[in-house]
C-alpha cells in the first residue's frame, strides 16, 4: 500500500507540474488549465504549475469579482465531498514532498498528547490566515493572499526558488527584503522540522488540510470501520502517524495503511463494494488463493488503469511542452506611430535599459468601464511612467496612490499609465471609480497575451514599473513596488538631465 | 554459539550502527538547516540586500556541511537497501483513546467498588499531573528570577564563576521537574492499565438501539452527501457562467511577488 500511494503522490506532482519547459525557461506556464484548481497545495507561481492553487485561488477571490468565490468555493466543496482528506493522502505535492522527508533515517518525534492539541492550530491558521485577514483587507478593496504572503513554505520553495533558481530570473533577487527572510527561514524550520515529525506542515498549519478534514466524514472516498467487526483493539490508531482519535475522523489522510494492520479487517475503503475489493475478501487471513477469475480481472483492471494514466501524464508533457498559448508574442507596433523607422528599430520582446520604445495603442479604462479610447503611452512627448497592476495584487493597489501623487506633481512634464493585466476589467473599473474617480493617471487595459507588458521586458512579476524619458528610451525599471520617493528622485533626475 | 544467536547479535549490531547513522544525520540535518537560515540572516542584516552573488558566495560557504548531509542521505538509501527500517509497530501511546472509549461504553453503576476504585485511580493521575505541572512551574520561576538578576553576576566574582553558577541553576531547574515527570508519567501509565483493566471488568451499557441508529445515521450521512454534492455543482456552475474563471486565470498566470515571498 505505502509504495503504490508513494507512486500516485509522485504521479500527482508531476501531473501538477506538467510544464517541464518551465524549469528550464525560468517562466511560469500561463495558459488556459490554470482556470482549473489543483486539489493539493502546489504554487501557480511554480514554473512547471499547469494548474491554480486552490489556497490562494481562495484568498483571491474575496477581493475579486463576486463569481469568482462561487467558482473557486464550488470546486472547493466538490473536492471535499468527493475526496476529503483523501487529497491529503494521494494528491498533494506538498505532502509527498514532507513524507520524503520523513524517510531520512532519524530519530522520529512520535504522536502524543501535545501533537494531538497542536493539530487544532491548522484550524486557527484556516481562520485567521485564509478568511478573516483576507476577507477584511478585501472590504478595503485591498487583496490579501495573508496565508500565502506571510506563512506558505509551499510558495516558496516551488514559486520563489523555482524562479530564483533560473538565471533568467536574476533580477528578482533585487527585491528580496524581510518577507523573503521570513519566509526563507520558516520553510528550512518546516522542512528540517519534517525530517522528524511526520508531515509537520499537514497536521498542525494547512489550512487546505483543515478544510478538507471537516468534510471526512461525509466524504464519498475514503477509509471508514465497519462498526460490527471492530473489537476496538486501537491499533489503527496506534500504527497512524497523524493525530487521529478514530479511523475517518477530521486528522485522516486516507492513506489506507490501518487497512493492513487492522487483525479483523474492520477497515475498508469507502465505496469499496463498487471500485476495488473489500477488505473481508479471505485472501490474506486464510492464506487461500484467490480465484483465477478475480486474479484475472485485476490485472487486467491494473494494465488498463497504468496504461491510461502513463498516457495522460506523457500527453500532458507534450501538451505542455508544445503549448505556447500563454507565451507572449513579439509585439507589433500600432500604425499610429509616428516614426518612420519602427520596422528597423522594432523592440524585442524582453527590453532591457537604454532600449527605445514606440509602443502601441491601449484601450483606456474609466470607471464607466472599457471605452473606445485608445492610447498611446510611448508617444506623448513627455517623461512617461508605465505601472503594470493588477486589482489581485496587493503591492500593486499599495503603490497606486504613488503614482496618483507623482501624475499630480508633474501634470506637465509627465505622463503616468497605469496598465491592468489581460483580465476582467469590470473589478479594475470598479475599483477606479471608487478610488480613482479624479485621478490623473491614464489607466488603461494590455491587450491579448499582455504583449506591451512583455514589450516593455516583464517576465509575469506584479507589480511592474517603466519609466521612459521623452524619446521613449527605457532609463528605470522597478521589478517590485516603488515608494512615491524613488519615483520623485528618478523623474528629477531625467528632468535635470534634460536641462 | 549458534546460528540464532549469531543472527541476533548481526541484527543487533546493525540496529546499533543505523541508530549511530540516524542520530548524526539528525545533527547534520539541523546543523545545515540552521547554516541557512543563518546565511539567510546574515545576507539581510549584514549585507543589506540581496543578489545572486552574495548570496552564492554566503551559501558556498556551508558547502561543506550541505555536502556531507547529501552524502549521509544517499548513503542512507543505500543502507535502507541493505538493511529496510522496521517501522515501529506502536506510534503513539493509544492508552489514553482506549481509556475514554471504555468510558463511555462501560457502565459504571454496575458495580460501585470497581467504580470507586477507578475514582481513586483517576484522582491519584490528577494529583501528580498538578504536582508536575507545580514543580516545572516553579522551577522555571526559580531559573526566570535567578536570570533576571544576571546582571549583578560579575559584581565582585569572576565571569567563569558566574557561568558555573549559571549552568548548576539551569540543570537543577531542569533536572528536578524533568525526573519528576519521568516518574509521574511511569505511575500515570500503570494507573491507566490499571484502570483499563477495572473498566474491562465491568458490564457493557445497555445498548439497544443501536442498529436503528447507526442505519438513521446512514442515512443523514448520505443525504447531507448528495445535498452537497448538488450545491457544490450548481454553486460551481454559476461562477463558471458568470464569468468566474478569469480571476483565478489572471492571478495564477501572473507571478504576484509578494506573494510568493520574493518581496
Amino acid at each position: 500500500m505505502p509504495t503504490k500511494r508513494k507512486l500516485m503522490q509522485l504521479y500527482f506532482a508531476l501531473l501538477f507540474n506538467a510544464h517541464l519547459k518551465g524549469f528550464v525557461t525560468g517562466n511560469i506556464y500561463k495558459g488556459n488549465t490554470k482556470t482549473v484548481c489543483a486539489p493539493g497545495i502546489n504554487c501557480y507561481s511554480c514554473p512547471g504549475a499547469v494548474a491554480a492553487c486552490p489556497l490562494g485561488s481562495l484568498q483571491g477571490s474575496f477581493s475579486a469579482d463576486k463569481s469568482t468565490i462561487f467558482y473557486v468555493g464550488g470546486i472547493l466543496l466538490l473536492y471535499c465531498v468527493i475526496f476529503g482528506r483523501t487529497i491529503c493522502g494521494w494528491l498533494c505535492p506538498f505532502g509527498f514532498i514532507q513524507e520524503l522527508f520523513y524517510k531520512l533515517r532519524t530519530p522520529k518525534l512520535k504522536k502524543n498528547r501535545f501533537t494531538r492539541i497542536l493539530s487544532f492550530l491548522k484550524y486557527v491558521f484556516l481562520v485567521f490566515f485564509v478568511f478573516i485577514v483576507p476577507i477584511t483587507y478585501a472590504l478595503r478593496n485591498v487583496p490579501l493572499p495573508a496565508f500565502c504572503k506571510y506563512v506558505c513554505p509551499a510558495g516558496t520553495l516551488e514559486g520563489g526558488i523555482g524562479l530564483l533558481a533560473h538565471k533568467v530570473n536574476e533580477g528578482y533577487f533585487s527585491m528580496l527584503g524581510p518577507l523573503f527572510t521570513w519566509k526563507f527561514a520558516l520553510m528550512v524550520s518546516i522542512l528540517v522540522g519534517c525530517v522528524f515529525v511526520f508531515r509537520l506542515f499537514c497536521r498542525f498549519i494547512c489550512p487546505l488540510g483543515a478544510l478538507y478534514g471537516l468534510f471526512n466524514r461525509i466524504s464519498i472516498l475514503g477509509v471508514k470501520v465497519e462498526a460490527p467487526k471492530c473489537t476496538h483493539c486501537q491499533k489503527c490508531v496506534s500504527h497512524c502517524r497523524m493525530d487521529i482519535k478514530s479511523v475517518g475522523d477530521a486528522e485522516c489522510i486516507g492513506c489506507g495503511e490501518c487497512i493492513d494492520v487492522c487483525p479483523t479487517k474492520a477497515i475498508v475503503w469507502k465505496g469499496s463494494q463498487i471500485f476495488v475489493r473489500g477488505n473481508d475478501i479471505p485472501e490474506k487471513t486464510d492464506n487461500k488463493p484467490i480465484g483465477d477469475r478475480y486474479k484475472k480481472r485485476r490485472t487486467v483492471t491494473r494494465a488498463i488503469s497504468t496504461v491510461v494514466l502513463l498516457g495522460i501524464l506523457v500527453g500532458s508533457f507534450v501538451f505542455y511542452h508544445n503549448d505556447d498559448s500563454g507565451e507572449a508574442s513579439v509585439p507589433v507596433i500600432s500604425d499610429s506611430s509616428s516614426d518612420s523607422d519602427v520596422s528597423s528599430d522594432l523592440p524585442e520582446y524582453g527590453n532591457t535599459l537604454g532600449t527605445r520604445c514606440y509602443g502601441a495603442d491601449l484601450t483606456v479604462v474609466t470607471a464607466d468601464g472599457v471605452g473606445a479610447e485608445t492610447v498611446n503611452p510611448v508617444s506623448s512627448g513627455k517623461i512617461t511612467v508605465i505601472n503594470f497592476w493588477g486589482t489581485w495584487c496587493t503591492p500593486c493597489v499599495n503603490e497606486l496612490p504613488y503614482f496618483d501623487a507623482i501624475a499630480s506633481e508633474y501634470a506637465d512634464s509627465v505622463s503616468v499609465y497605469a496598465i491592468h493585466t489581460e483580465m476582467v476589467v469590470d473589478t479594475a473599473s470598479a475599483f477606479i471609480g471608487e478610488y480613482y474617480p479624479e485621478s490623473k493617471i491614464i489607466f488603461a487595459c494590455d491587450g491579448k497575451n499582455e504583449f506591451y507588458y512583455s514589450m516593455l521586458g516583464g517576465r509575469g512579476t506584479y507589480p511592474y514599473t517603466v519609466i521612459l524619458d521623452e524619446k521613449g528610451v527605457i532609463v528605470s525599471i522597478h521589478l517590485a513596488a516603488v515608494d512615491h520617493e524613488t519615483l520623485k528622485t528618478e523623474i528629477e533626475s531625467i528632468l535635470s538631465n534634460e536641462d | 554459539m549458534s546460528t540464532e544467536a549469531k543472527n541476533a547479535k548481526s541484527s543487533g549490531k546493525c540496529k546499533g550502527f543505523c541508530n549511530i547513522y540516524g542520530i548524526i544525520t539528525a545533527i547534520m540535518l539541523l546543523a545545515v538547516g540552521a547554516c541557512l537560515i543563518a546565511g539567510c540572516l546574515y545576507v539581510y542584516f549584514s549585507k543589506g540586500e540581496y543578489s545572486r552573488e552574495i548570496v552564492s558566495e554566503v551559501f558556498s560557504a556551508i558547502s561543506i556541511p550541505v555536502f556531507i548531509c547529501i552524502a549521509l542521505v544517499v548513503f542512507g538509501l543505500i543502507l535502507e537497501i541493505f538493511v529496510p527500517a522496521l517501522e515501529p509497530s506502536v506510534k503513539a501511546d493509544a492508552y489514553g483513546i482506549l481509556l475514554s472509549r471504555l468510558r463511555k461504553s462501560k457502565d459504571l453503576g454496575s458495580s460501585p467498588e470497581i467504580a470507586s476504585l477507578i475514582k481513586k485511580e483517576s484522582s491519584s493521575r490528577r494529583v501528580r499531573k498538578l504536582a508536575s505541572m507545580l514543580i516545572m512551574l516553579l522551577s522555571a520561576c526559580v531559573f526566570l528570577i535567578y536570570s533576571l538578576n544576571g546582571g549583578n553576576w560579575e559584581n565582585g566574582e569572576l565571569i567563569t564563576d558566574s557561568v558555573i553558577k549559571a549552568t548548576l541553576v539551569l540543570l537543577a531547574c531542569g533536572v528536578i521537574p524533568f525526573t519528576f515527570t519521568i516518574v509521574a508519567i511511569h505511575l500515570d501509565r500503570k494507573s491507566v492499565l490499571r484502570e483499563i483493566e477495572l473498566l474491562k471488568s465491568l458490564e457493557n451499557k445497555a445498548v439497544s438501539d443501536t442498529d436503528e441508529k447507526k442505519t438513521d445515521r446512514q442515512k443523514t450521512v448520505l443525504i447531507i452527501r448528495i445535498c452537497l454534492l448538488l450545491a457544490a455543482v450548481a454553486v460551481l456552475i454559476y461562477g463558471l457562467t458568470s464569468g468566474g474563471t478569469a480571476d483565478v486565470l489572471a492571478k495564477a498566470k501572473a507571478i504576484c511577488t509578494e506573494c510568493v515571498g520574493l518581496g
